[in-house]
């Protein structure tokens, strides 16, 4: 796009108001994505400007073979895994997952979830108990769901963006949707018992 | 196929990413089995609903501020 390749050129020169434009055109998606990783609105800040200060500085560097939403996209996911990496090193949390493994899954009396989920009004309830199984997931196995899932991210991208192998991001990102699974699950099986009882 | 081998590729069956023959056997045995059909429609909903419920935050005016107060400082420093 020519606007966007003269406001590039302007920005690269150090323009104030070229730089302002592309942080107001780029920074709702950037945080977005970073708060989907990071969960907590102070690390997305930081996150943010960190992608910002990166993108300036290699701004030389791009050329314009990929858009500029996925170049500095990226940025923005490598600062979040920054991030990430650095609150690991702090805390000494196992960053692993129980999920039901196939015989107890077998074992179980399973519940047609039936609804329609697109169609499906989400409760107050269900919105906070999906976001809280969200904080519960170890970040090895969130940062997988949300580039696969809701970033939708391709399994070769997310394992190139990770650095780890493909199969490795598999396994992860199906521990973390059968994870993400349960608590849904827990909440149909409450909803019935409460239908069932009325 | 058997539920073991659903289990196993519940996954690659909901993104697409099985070869076409194992996919027709999976399909064929959970068009028969009961229990593997709720299961497998339970995970494909959950990314459906955790999906739904991913609604993109307001970025706070606060942090734009901040942002621009950041990179004005560097931008000058460059020059």
């Amino acid at each position: 796009m020519t606007n966007e390749k003269s406001l590039l050129a302007a920005a690269r020169r150090g323009d104030e108001r070229a730089i302002r434009k592309l942080i107001d055109s780029y920074s709702p998606r950037l945080y977005n994505v970073a708060l989907r990783i990071l969960r907590n609105s102070q690390d997305a800040e930081d996150a943010l400007q960190e992608t910002f200060i990166t993108a300036l500085n290699k701004l030389d560097q791009f050329d314009g073979r990929s858009a500029f939403l996925t170049w500095i996209y990226r940025i923005a996911i490598n600062a979040s895994l920054m991030a990430l990496r650095k609150r690991r090193s702090r805390s000494k949390r196992e960053e692993s997952i129980e999920v039901p493994e196939f015989e107890e899954i077998q074992s179980r009396q399973l519940i047609d979830w039936n609804a329609d989920p697109s169609r499906r009004v989400m409760t107050n309830e269900m919105r906070e108990l999906m976001d809280k199984a969200i904080d519960r997931l170890p970040s090895n196995y969130r940062t997988v769901f949300v580039l696969r899932d809701l970033e939708e991210l391709s399994t070769d991208e997310a394992a190139k963006i990770l650095g780890i192998s493909v199969a490795n991001v598999k396994v992860r990102l199906m521990r973390a949707r059968l994870f993400l699974r349960e608590a849904l699950d827990a909440y149909f099986h409450e909803s019935k018992e409460a239908e069932g009882r009325s | 196929m058997n539920h073991r081998k659903v289990f196993d590729n519940v996954c690659n069956f909901i993104d697409g990413e099985l070869d076409d023959e194992t996919c027709r056997e999976l399909q064929k045995h959970v068009a028969a089995c009961p229990k593997c059909r709720i299961y497998v429609d339970s995970v494909r909903k959950t990314i459906v609903l955790y999906k739904a419920n991913d609604k993109a935050k307001k970025m706070p005016v606060t942090a734009k501020q901040r942002l621009y107060a950041t990179i004005k400082l560097k931008v000058k420093k460059k020059k």
